[in-house]
């Protein structure tokens, strides 16, 4: 390679590596917050903090459904609903990170980093 | 009929199968590499055809390898198809300027490797419809950095093996 090109090479890669250090620097100290989104008819109702160890009650269209947040886990546990797919979604964490979904009482629970 | 015109368009015919079957071969086993890393092995062929043959023969391998191994993989006009395009299309322009200024090889595969990342960056961004999505280009442009340069050179050792036999 020429002088000049090898110029232009060092200059790239420089920009690289501080494009590359700026991008972990900022994933680093950016922190997410973690929630658990509860909406009903697509209108949020319920907002609470991934890490809260709590139940909640949910008024759907159909009934009352009841969310467990617990060690950074949460589930539906009672719902009344006819075929009941919600409660048997089971644990959600934020890696497993699938919305929970009632169809009859229209309510959604989703994660939001 | 003319003899070398026979020659070429066989040439170019065999390098084109040449690059489908490479981009298909490392699609199907280097495709667990994190964000959708490639080392993109198609594009020695490209420097191939822009050093033996030319311009016009580069941009017709690149468009038919493009649309060939799309068409065979069955990602045709998908989203999988467009970004490869744009990221194709903006390498084999960087490449032609490249060659144009008398650069040499491997430093024209090091820029157009860079260009070819932008490109898919920039169609992903458009696809999805978040700008966010830029935040990858760091890694990639590494990784181009990277495998631009052994590219470069894989094609440098192919290019002094194969010009005395086809010139």
């Amino acid at each position: 390679m020429e002088n000049k090109e090898k110029k232009y090479l060092i200059i790239i890669s420089i920009i690289a590596i501080v494009s590359l250090g700026l991008r972990i620097i900022t994933h680093m100290f950016v922190k997410s917050k973690g929630e658990i989104v509860v909406t009903h008819q697509s209108v949020e109702v319920l907002r609470v903090d991934y890490t809260s160890n709590a139940t909640y009650k949910i008024h759907g269209t159909v009934g009352i459904l009841v969310l467990e947040v617990k060690d950074k886990k949460w589930r539906i546990v009672e719902a009344d609903c006819p075929n009941h797919n919600c409660v048997n979604t089971g644990w959600v964490d934020q890696n497993l990170d699938i919305p929970i979904i009632c169809l009859p009482n229209e309510v959604i629970v989703i994660y939001e980093p | 009929m003319n003899h070398r015109y026979f020659k070429q368009a066989t040439m170019i015919a065999m390098l084109c199968a040449l690059a489908i079957t490479l981009n298909i071969l490392e699609t199907m086993y280097l495709g667990f590499l994190p964000l959708g890393i490639r080392i993109g092995f198609a594009n020695i062929v490209a420097l191939l055809a822009i050093y033996l043959f030319g311009i016009k023969e580069l941009i017709l391998i690149n468009f038919l390898r493009v649309v060939l191994s799309n068409l065979l993989r069955g990602t045709l006009f998908g989203s999988m198809f467009w970004i490869s395009f744009f990221g194709v299309l903006l390498s084999t322009i960087s490449l032609i300027i490249l060659k144009k200024n008398k650069n040499s090889l491997i430093f024209s595969s090091l820029i157009s490797s860079i260009f070819h990342s932008l490109g898919q960056i920039i169609v992903v961004c458009f696809i999805y419809s978040s700008p966010y999505l830029v935040s990858i280009f760091p890694y990639l442009l590494i990784v181009s950095l990277i495998a631009g340069y052994f590219i470069g050179k894989i094609s440098l050792l192919i290019l002094t093996r194969i010009k005395p036999i086809i010139h």
